[in-house]
C-alpha cells in the first residue's frame, strides 16, 4: 500500500517538477543598452523571403562579421499566431517586423524598446525628416512611442502585366475600362486568363482592388470612409462595387477569383505566365530580376522556366472620370527591437544598420521589393539585371519616382475590422451564387465596418 | 459476409468495390501527381533539404513519444483502478472524466495559452504533450476498462491470495495481459499525436521545434506559395502515418476489437 | 473525424458503445452481488486513479473555468487590459447572425458525414468480408484518408476542388464541361465541398468499426437467414446492422462533437469563406483567438457555448440509445 501510494506521489511530484522545471526565465534586456559590434540574434518576419534577407545579413556582415543574424520567416498569419506567444514566453526573437497596419503598433509595441532615441543618436534631432514621408509616424503607438524603425515602404494602386501574352495576343495595356474589355477578349482568344486575383479566404489583399478602384470614382473616397466621414455604402461606394461585379462578368477578372487568396493563386497565375494582368504592389518589382522572376517561376510549378518581361502600369480608368488610381502606400514594415532580448545592444547595431545606414538601405533598394526608407537612396542599376533591361527599366524607374511621391496610405487608416467588412463585400459581389442587392452588400459592409482614427486632423 | 457463389456476383463486387474506390484515390493521385510539378524530384529534394529537416521529424516523436509513455501509464494505472480496485465515489470520478470526452481541443487554446504563459511553459513540448495527453486520456481510459473489466477477476484474487502486492499484481498480470490493447492505444496516439497539428502551431513557435505537420508551412511564403514543394512536404508526412498503420493493421484491429468490441 | 484522433479513440470508445461504452459507463457491472462481498478485501486503488485524473481532469475542467471567467471580459490577450464587459460576449454570439450559420453549417455536416459513414462503412466492411481479391488494397485506400492528417492533405483538396482542379478535369473528361463551377470559392458550394471532404476522410472510420464489428457476428446466425432464403442486402439490412447499433450510436455522438469542434480542414481548405458561408464554431474561435483583433472574452464565451451543446447533445443520444437498446 504505502510503495504504491509512494509511486503514485513520485508520478505527481515528477509532474509538478516538470511544470515548474521547464519555467523559462524571461530575459530582461536593457533598453539603455550601447550599440556593440558583437554578439548573435534572431529576426522574425513575414517578410522579406528568406534569399533576400540573407543577402541584407550577408552585407551587413561585411562591416560587422561579429554579430550573427538568423532570420525565420513566416507565412502572414502564422507570423501573428507565432509573434505573441513567442514574446509573452520571453522567447521571442530579438528584432521582429512591425506593420503599420490594423493597430499592429500597438499590438506589438508593448513588447519593443522606444527606438527614438537610438535614431536620434543616429540621425541626428530632425531624423524624422530623413525617412519617407510620414513613415516614422507610422510606427508609433498610439502614446507615441517609436515602436519601430522604417526598414522599407510600399505603394500600390497600379496593375502588372505580361508583356509577352499581350504581343502574343495582340492586344494593348488599357487604359480605360472599355479597353479593358477589349484587350481581355483578344487575351481570352489565345487561351489565357486576363487578370488574375485571389479574393477567396481571409486575407485583406483585395481591399486593394478596392481601392484601386475607389480611386478612380473619387481619390479622397477611400480614407474618408476609413476615417468616418463618408459612408461605404454612400454612392461612391455602391459604385466600386459595381464596377467590380462588372469586371468579372465582362471578363476581366477571372472567374476563379474566390478559389484562393492573392497568394497563391494570383501570385502562381501570373508567374506561370497563365494571366496577362495581375494586381500587385511595389513588391513585384523584384520578379523583374532575371534570376528573381526564375525562381518565383519554378515555385509557381513551371519546369526549366523561361522569364517573360513583366511591366508596371498604370491602373485603367475605370469609373470613365478620366483617371485611374493614384498610387497609395506607406512604410511596408519597420523593425522593432524586443525589450526583453538578452541582445539589445546587438539588435540595435543591427536595426541602425538595415535602417538608417546609406549602405543598408542601399541593399533594401536593390532587392527591389521595397522602397528605401531614408530618402536619397535609389537602386544601384550596376548591380542588377533585368529580364529585358531596355523596356523594364524606364518604367521601374518611373514606378519608384511616382510610388516614393505617394501622399495617400494604403492600410494605415483604416481598422481590421473595415478591411474584412471590405473583403466580405467583395467576396458576396464577385459570388455569382450570392443573391443579394449591391445596395444590400455595401449597407453590410458599412454595418461591420469601424472607423480609425489613426491620423486624423 | 457477401454470398458470391457464382463468377459474375464475384466480378460484379469486384468491380463495385473498384468503383467505389476510386474517389478516395483522386486527392492521393493529385496530391502526388502535382507534387512533381516544376522541379520534379527536385520538390522532394527541396522538402528533405529544408533546414533541420530531420529535427521535425524528431521533434514530432518526441512528442508523439511523449504522449504515448504519459497516456499509456495514466490509462493503464486508472484503467486498473477503475476496473479492479476500491475506490470512493468511483463512478462520480469516472463520470467527470468522461464529461472531458465533448471537450475540443480548440477551446483548450486560450486558457492554456495564459496558463502556459504563466507557467513558463510555453514553447516547450509540455505545452503540446500534456493538452494531448489530457484530450486523449478519458477515452483510453474508458476503452481500457472495458477491456481490463474483461479479465477475470479470479485471476487478481489468486495472486492476491498468493501474497503478491497491489503493484505486483498490476505489473505481472494486467500488463501482460492486456498487450494486444497497449498496441492499439500506442497505434491511436501516435497517429493523433503525430498528426497535431493546432497545439504545436500556437504553441510550439520557436524555430526549431517544428512538428511534420508544419513542414508544408515552410514553402507557404509571402511572397511564394510554392505549392508543388507544398504538395511534395505533404507527402512526406504522410508516408510515416500510413506505414505504421499498414504494419501495425492487424494488431490494431485486434486491439480495437477486444477493447471496443466484446 | 479527421484522422484516427482524440475523436478516434473516443470512437474505439464508443463502440465499445453498445457493448462497452454504455456496458462501462454503467456500473456496477458484471456480478454486483459477488462484488459487493469482496469489495472489503479489495485494496484502495485512489492513487491509481489519480495520474490519469490529474491530467484530464485538471487541465480541462481548469480550462473550462477559465474559459467560463475570460468570457465575461474583452480581452485582446498579451499585455493588453482585461475589461469586465459582463454577458456581452455571449449577447453578441447569440444577435450574431455569422454564429447562427455556423450551427447551420454544423448540423448539415453532422448529418450528410454520419450519413456517408454509416453507409459507406458498413458496404465496404461487408464487401472486405466477402471474398473479394486484393481486400487488403482497397482496406488501405480507403483507411489512408483516416489516418493522414487533414492539414497534411488540404492542399491536396484545393488543388481537386479549385476551378482549375482535378474534379473540374473529371467532369470535363466525363462530357460534363458545362457544370464546371469554382467549387471552393462559390457561397453556395464552399459548404459542399467541406462536407465532402469529410466524408472522404471519415468513410474510412466507419469501415475500420464496423469491420471489426462484423467480425464478431455469429456466422451461423447469418447461414440460418440464408436457408431461410434471405438475399444479401436483406440480411446485410435486417441482422447485420441492427446487430451493430452500438457501433452506429456510437459513431453518432462521435461525429457529433467532431462536426461541433471541426477546424482544421476547414480553415486550411476555405478559412470558414467565401463571405462566411463555410464558417464553423471552430473556425470562428479560432479567427477570435489568432486574429489580429482578437478578443480572448468572445473566443471562450463561444467556447463556453459549443461544450454546453457538445455535453447535452451527447447526453441525449446517450440517454435515448439506453432506453431503446434492449438490456442484454
Amino acid at each position: 500500500m504505502t510503495k504504491i501510494r509512494d509511486t503514485a506521489l513520485t508520478g505527481i511530484v515528477v509532474v509538478s517538477l516538470v511544470l515548474t522545471g521547464c519555467a523559462t526565465n524571461a530575459g530582461s534586456g536593457d533598453a539603455s543598452a550601447a550599440p556593440a559590434n558583437s554578439g548573435k540574434l534572431t529576426w522574425w518576419g513575414w517578410t522579406p523571403d528568406t534569399p533576400v534577407a540573407e543577402q541584407y545579413i550577408a552585407a551587413f556582415n561585411r562591416e560587422y562579421p561579429d554579430i550573427k543574424v538568423t532570420y525565420k520567416n513566416f507565412e502572414n498569419v502564422d507570423f501573428r499566431t507565432s509573434l505573441t506567444p513567442a514574446l509573452d514566453s520571453g522567447k521571442g526573437p530579438d528584432v521582429f517586423d512591425l506593420s503599420p497596419a490594423g493597430g499592429s503598433a500597438d499590438e506589438w509595441g508593448s513588447y519593443a524598446i522606444d527606438v527614438a532615441p537610438l535614431a536620434k543618436e543616429t540621425l541626428g534631432s530632425d531624423w524624422e525628416s530623413k525617412f519617407g514621408a510620414s513613415y516614422a509616424k507610422q510606427l508609433t503607438d498610439s502614446k507615441g512611442r517609436q515602436v519601430a524603425l522604417p526598414l522599407g515602404g510600399m505603394a500600390a494602386g497600379f496593375i502588372w502585366v505580361n508583356q509577352n501574352i499581350l504581343q502574343e495576343a495582340g492586344a494593348a495595356i488599357p487604359t480605360d475600362y472599355n479597353s479593358w474589355v477589349t484587350t481581355c477578349k483578344k487575351v481570352t482568344a489565345i487561351g489565357k486568363a486576363c487578370l488574375t486575383m485571389g479574393a477567396g479566404g481571409a486575407d485583406t489583399f483585395p481591399t486593394e482592388m478596392y481601392h484601386s478602384i475607389a480611386n478612380s470614382v473619387d481619390p479622397s473616397y477611400f480614407i474618408k470612409a476609413a476615417t468616418g466621414r463618408a459612408k461605404w455604402n454612400d454612392p461612391e461606394g455602391i459604385q466600386v462595387l459595381q464596377i467590380f461585379k462588372k469586371m468579372k462578368e465582362d471578363g476581366i477578372i477571372a472567374s476563379n477569383v474566390l478559389d484562393g487568396g492573392q497568394y497563391p493563386l494570383a501570385n502562381n497565375s501570373f508567374m506561370k505566365g497563365d494571366t496577362a494582368m495581375v494586381q500587385m504592389g511595389f513588391w513585384y518589382t523584384q520578379y523583374a530580376g532575371a534570376n528573381s522572376c526564375k525562381n518565383a517561376m519554378e515555385a509557381a510549378g513551371v519546369s526549366n522556366p523561361t522569364c517573360f518581361v513583366q511591366l508596371p502600369a498604370e491602373f485603367p480608368d475605370v469609373a470613365g472620370k478620366g483617371k485611374g488610381s493614384a498610387y497609395f502606400g506607406e512604410v511596408d514594415y519597420g523593425l522593432a527591437i524586443n525589450a526583453e532580448s538578452p541582445n539589445i545592444a546587438a539588435a540595435k547595431t543591427f536595426v541602425a544598420w538595415m535602417t538608417m545606414s546609406k549602405n543598408g538601405q542601399q541593399n533594401v533598394a536593390n532587392a527591389l521589393d521595397l522602397l528605401p526608407s531614408l530618402q536619397g537612396v535609389t537602386p544601384d542599376w550596376s548591380t542588377l539585371t533585368l529580364a529585358n533591361n531596355a523596356v523594364q527599366k524606364p518604367l521601374i524607374e518611373k514606378l519608384i519616382a511616382d510610388s516614393t511621391a505617394t501622399t495617400q496610405s494604403r492600410q494605415w487608416q483604416a481598422t481590421k475590422e473595415t478591411l474584412d467588412a471590405m473583403v466580405v463585400a467583395i467576396q458576396q459581389v464577385l459570388d455569382p451564387t450570392v443573391k443579394m442587392s449591391i445596395e444590400d452588400i455595401a449597407a453590410g459592409q458599412q454595418k461591420s465596418s469601424k472607423t480609425s482614427t489613426v491620423g486624423v486632423g | 459476409m457477401f454470398e458470391t457463389r457464382s463468377l459474375r456476383a464475384r466480378l460484379f463486387l469486384q468491380f463495385g468495390v473498384t468503383i467505389a474506390a476510386v474517389p478516395f484515390l483522386i486527392p492521393i493521385y493529385t496530391m502526388v501527381s502535382r507534387s512533381f510539378a516544376g522541379g520534379g524530384w527536385g520538390n522532394y529534394a527541396a522538402v528533405i533539404g529544408v533546414p533541420g529537416f530531420l529535427q521535425f521529424f524528431l521533434n514530432s516523436a518526441i512528442v508523439a513519444g511523449g504522449s504515448i509513455i504519459l497516456i499509456y501509464l495514466a490509462t493503464m494505472t486508472a484503467a486498473f483502478g477503475f476496473s479492479k480496485l476500491r475506490v470512493w465515489r468511483k463512478e462520480v470520478l469516472f463520470w467527470m472524466m468522461m464529461v472531458a470526452l465533448t471537450l475540443p481541443e480548440i477551446v483548450l487554446i486560450a486558457p492554456l495559452y495564459a496558463t502556459a504563459v504563466q507557467l513558463g511553459l510555453l514553447g516547450t513540448f509540455w505545452s503540446v504533450i500534456l493538452p494531448i495527453a489530457a484530450l486523449q486520456i478519458p477515452f483510453t481510459v474508458l476503452i481500457t476498462r472495458g477491456y481490463v473489466d474483461g479479465i477475470p477477476d479470479t485471476l487478481f484474487e489468486a495472486a492476491r491470495l498468493d501474497g503478491a502486492g497491489t503493484f505486483r499484481v498490476f505489473w505481472s498480470i494486467l500488463v501482460p495481459l492486456s498487450r494486444s490493447m497497449a498496441v492499439a492505444l500506442i497505434v491511436l496516439v501516435l497517429i493523433n499525436a503525430w498528426n497535431s497539428y493546432l497545439l504545436p502551431k500556437v504553441f510550439l513557435s520557436s524555430d526549431d521545434m517544428g512538428v511534420v505537420t508544419l513542414l508544408p508551412d515552410f514553402f507557404r511564403r509571402q511572397y511564394n506559395d510554392d505549392i508543388p514543394k507544398i504538395l511534395a512536404a505533404a507527402v512526406v508526412t504522410a508516408i510515416p502515418t500510413i506505414v505504421t498503420y499498414v504494419a501495425l493493421q492487424k494488431h490494431f484491429e485486434r486491439g480495437m476489437a477486444a477493447g471496443a468490441i466484446r | 473525424m479527421h484522422g484516427l484522433g482524440e475523436t478516434s479513440a473516443m470512437t474505439v470508445t464508443t463502440t465499445g458503445g453498445g457493448s462497452s461504452l454504455l456496458a462501462t459507463l454503467r456500473a456496477p457491472r458484471r456480478g454486483g452481488q459477488n462484488r459487493r462481498r469482496v469489495i472489503h478485501l479489495l485494496p484502495g486503488g485512489l492513487a491509481w486513479i489519480l495520474p490519469g485524473f490529474i491530467i484530464s481532469v485538471g487541465l480541462i475542467y481548469y480550462s473550462i473555468f477559465y474559459a467560463g471567467y475570460l468570457s465575461f471580459f474583452e480581452w485582446g490577450g498579451g499585455r493588453r487590459p482585461m475589461i469586465p464587459v459582463g454577458a456581452k460576449n455571449y449577447l453578441q454570439i447569440l444577435g450574431d447572425p455569422i454564429f447562427w450559420s455556423a450551427i447551420f453549417n454544423t448540423i448539415i455536416y453532422f448529418v450528410a458525414v454520419f450519413t456517408a459513414q454509416v453507409i459507406g462503412g458498413v458496404l465496404f466492411a461487408a464487401a472486405m468480408h466477402s471474398r473479394i481479391f486484393l481486400a487488403n488494397i482497397y482496406k488501405i485506400i480507403i483507411v489512408i484518408p483516416v489516418v493522414v492528417a487533414p492539414a497534411t492533405l488540404a492542399p491536396a483538396h484545393i488543388q481537386v476542388w479549385q476551378t482549375d482542379g482535378t474534379f473540374n478535369h473529371i467532369l470535363e473528361g466525363l462530357g460534363l464541361g458545362f457544370f464546371t463551377q469554382g467549387w471552393i470559392g462559390q457561397s453556395t458550394t464552399s459548404l459542399l465541398v467541406v462536407t465532402l471532404v469529410g466524408c472522404w476522410g471519415s468513410v474510412g472510420f466507419g469501415f475500420i468499426l464496423y469491420y471489426a464489428g462484423m467480425a464478431q457476428i455469429d456466422p451461423e446466425m447469418l447461414e440460418a437467414a440464408r436457408i431461410d432464403g434471405a438475399g444479401n442486402l436483406r440480411i446485410l439490412f435486417s441482422i447485420v446492422v441492427p446487430n451493430l447499433k452500438a457501433i452506429t450510436v456510437s459513431l453518432a455522438i462521435l461525429n457529433f462533437i467532431t462536426a461541433l469542434k471541426l477546424f482544421d480542414s476547414v480553415w486550411l481548405l476555405t478559412q470558414g469563406g467565401p463571405a462566411h458561408s463555410s464558417e464553423f464554431l471552430g473556425t470562428m474561435i479560432y479567427a477570435e483567438t489568432a486574429g489580429t483583433s482578437r478578443n480572448l472574452g468572445l473566443a471562450t464565451a463561444m467556447s463556453v457555448i459549443l461544450i454546453i451543446i457538445a455535453i447535452s447533445v451527447s447526453v441525449i443520444i446517450q440517454l435515448r440509445a439506453r432506453e431503446r437498446a434492449p438490456v442484454s
